[in-house]
């Protein structure tokens, strides 16, 4: 049973580059602070930063839903935007459809997804095109760092 | 009175709680206690900023002094290449290098020998190394106790050379003692460091058994005598014979340098030169968080301008900068090293830290139970949302998240913030006010 206490909401605005990341860096402050296994916590990171700016890049807004079950780590991110057409085609390293000027900032590069696959023990997509996508990710073994502090 | 905390002292009685070092502080190792500063010190980096940011001078670092050379038959010092960015009139190195020997040394060897050796290894080791990017210098050690405090994954990163001033110590320990006939033990070897970071990474040392160096000995602390023994001297030719490859490691950029992309770094990924605590710490977030992605090379220095910025130095970190760049032009890249030895030994493992570092990740725990921590940390960012947000440093915590966080585990009262008592003390007078317009029907009403 999920306990309240152990979940998280964030907004994420879309095009909103100079705030782009501040929601998955609250995500890492958090389970830092909790004492998890700083390795965990890098992948837990990257793999949230990379559903976060997927957001930024393609949609105009949505969230992230981040909650600490018993077994595992549960990242959920929604947004309202364009969707992804062809899911396998995203998975594959270096596709991306992110317009040249935000590839000129250094994003898109076409391992968002990929990088997601990578650091997550579980991904899940649900993409209607027109309307949005939804990302879940699960983290197993969270393991908690006893007596580090 | 004094305390202590580690190598580094604070003077109660100088002290006047002013909270200037509190707020300079980039670890928040430091809070205000009945007046006076105190150190949190499993979060200090010992990177000493809050010496220069003390307007009583009531924070200083001290492990040794001259006095401990009596302890040995024979001393050797090893001065920081920062040195020969302090004096003013920019005396010659090899004079400076006299001079500190005058003042009781019976040898000097210059630690920027050592920086050659290490440049020359850290080349051989980036041959072979395949990642994890990026590698990030080990010169510094206040920022590596940063990355073992604050980003402990990023541990196994560190560039395993060792540093300088412990490879010409391992370099002429043994040799020296077998020339002299006398023991280790008799024979005395002492750095002469521009910060306190330094003295604790020699005399705490974590990346072996026990260090080559016997003491450290602060710039600023014989400053006096060094100007003074600079004034007499006489010259003896041929002490200074670094080359400007190891001079430059007094100042940032100065070890990266050494390091050109495609010959020694790869060259298709960015390497960086990043000074200041702040902005260290704000490129290893961004690292960290997967915002700043393909570095190859990272030369971190806690302190702006490189180590000429430390806190035990006593010129001015800008025209030390230039002074050491000086210094780099007019002397040569060709050095008394002998890099095919250099090379030979690397490969014997002879340049590695012989212990790994290990992560020491601090984090304030709010409760050990999880679920409880968890419930704390949403009252604390309740409480924190709720304080006026200006980071005064009034209650004695550096800014009002940490002091969220005291009340949460019940360090503080929340009226110990001064907005909030303030806000308190006016309910409390507007129901004193309440009370006071209250009368009897016995009494005529007001006013007739």
């Amino acid at each position: 049973m999920e306990k309240k206490e152990l979940m998280w909401d964030y907004e994420i605005e879309g095009k909103d580059f100079r705030n782009a990341g501040r929601v998955s860096s609250k995500v890492k402050d958090i389970l830092k602070e909790l004492g998890f296994d700083p390795d965990f916590v890098r992948r837990v990171a990257i793999a949230s930063y990379e559903a976060e700016m997927n957001v930024v890049c393609h949609a105009d807004k949505g969230t992230l839903h981040f909650a600490i079950l018993p077994q595992a780590l549960q990242i959920v991110v929604k947004d309202r935007g364009p969707g992804i057409p062809d899911i396998e085609l995203a998975m594959q390293e270096g596709y991306s459809t992110a317009p040249p000027e935000i590839r000129e900032m250094g994003f898109g590069a076409g391992m968002g997804l990929s990088n997601m696959k990578k650091n997550a023990d579980e991904l899940h997509i649900v993409s209607t095109v027109g309307q949005g996508t939804v990302v879940e990710m699960v983290m197993r073994s969270p393991r908690s760092r006893q007596g580090s502090a | 009175m004094k305390r202590s905390y580690g190598i580094i002292t604070i003077d109660e009685d100088k002290c006047q709680g002013c909270v200037n070092c509190m707020m300079s502080c980039r670890t928040e190792a430091i809070r205000i206690f009945e007046g006076k500063a105190r150190i949190v010190t499993n979060r200090c980096i010992y990177c000493g900023k809050c010496f220069r940011d003390c307007p009583e001078h009531a924070i200083t670092s001290r492990t040794h002094g001259l006095e401990d050379l009596k302890n040995f038959k024979y001393t050797i010092v090893i001065p920081s290449s920062t040195i020969y960015s302090q004096l003013p009139g920019e005396r010659e190195p090899n004079r400076i290098l006299c001079a500190l020997k005058a003042l009781g040394f019976d040898h000097v060897y210059e630690e920027a020998i050592g920086a050659e050796e290490a440049s020359i290894a850290t080349q051989e080791y980036l041959k072979g190394y395949q990642g994890p990017y990026p590698l990030i210098s080990s010169l510094c050690p206040a920022i590596i106790r940063l990355i073992q405090i604050r980003f402990p994954h990023f541990v196994d990163q560190i560039n395993p050379i060792d540093l300088p001033a412990e490879i010409v110590a391992k370099d002429i320990r043994k040799a020296k003692a077998k020339e002299l006939g006398i023991t280790q033990e008799e024979l005395g070897i002492f750095y002469l460091v521009p910060c306190p970071a330094k003295m604790v990474a020699v005399t705490k040392t974590e990346t072996k058994e026990r260090s080559f160096i016997d003491g450290t000995i602060s710039i600023a602390d014989i400053y006096g005598e060094l100007m003074a023994a600079l004034r007499e001297v006489r010259e003896e030719e041929g002490l200074q014979k670094a080359s400007s490859a190891g001079i430059g490691w007094a100042v940032k950029g100065g070890e990266i340098r050494e390091l050109e992309p495609r010959r020694w770094l790869r060259g298709d990924k960015e390497s960086i030169v990043v000074d200041g605590i702040k902005n260290a710490i704000k490129v290893l977030d961004e690292i960290e968080n997967g915002k700043l992605r393909n570095i190859e090379f990272i030369e971190a220095r806690a302190c702006p301008e490189g180590c000429v910025g430390g806190a035990l130095t006593v010129a001015d970190r800008y025209v030390s900068r230039g002074r050491i760049r000086k210094l780099m032009l007019s002397h040569g890249s060709e050095s008394v090293v002998d890099r095919a030895e250099v090379v030979k030994r690397f490969k014997e493992g002879y340049y590695f830290f012989e212990k790994g570092l290990k992560p020491k990740p601090f984090a304030v725990r709010l409760d050990t139970d999880p679920l409880k921590a968890v419930e704390k940390m949403k009252v604390r960012d309740e409480i924190h949302v709720s304080l006026p947000g200006l980071d005064c440093g009034a209650c004695g915590t550096p800014n009002c998240r940490a002091f969220a966080d005291d009340v949460v585990q019940g360090k503080a009262e929340i009226t110990d913030c001064i907005f909030k008592w303030r806000e308190g003390v006016k309910d409390l007078a507007q129901e004193v006010m309440q009370w006071a317009e209250k009368r009897p029907h016995s009494l005529p009403k007001r006013g007739r």
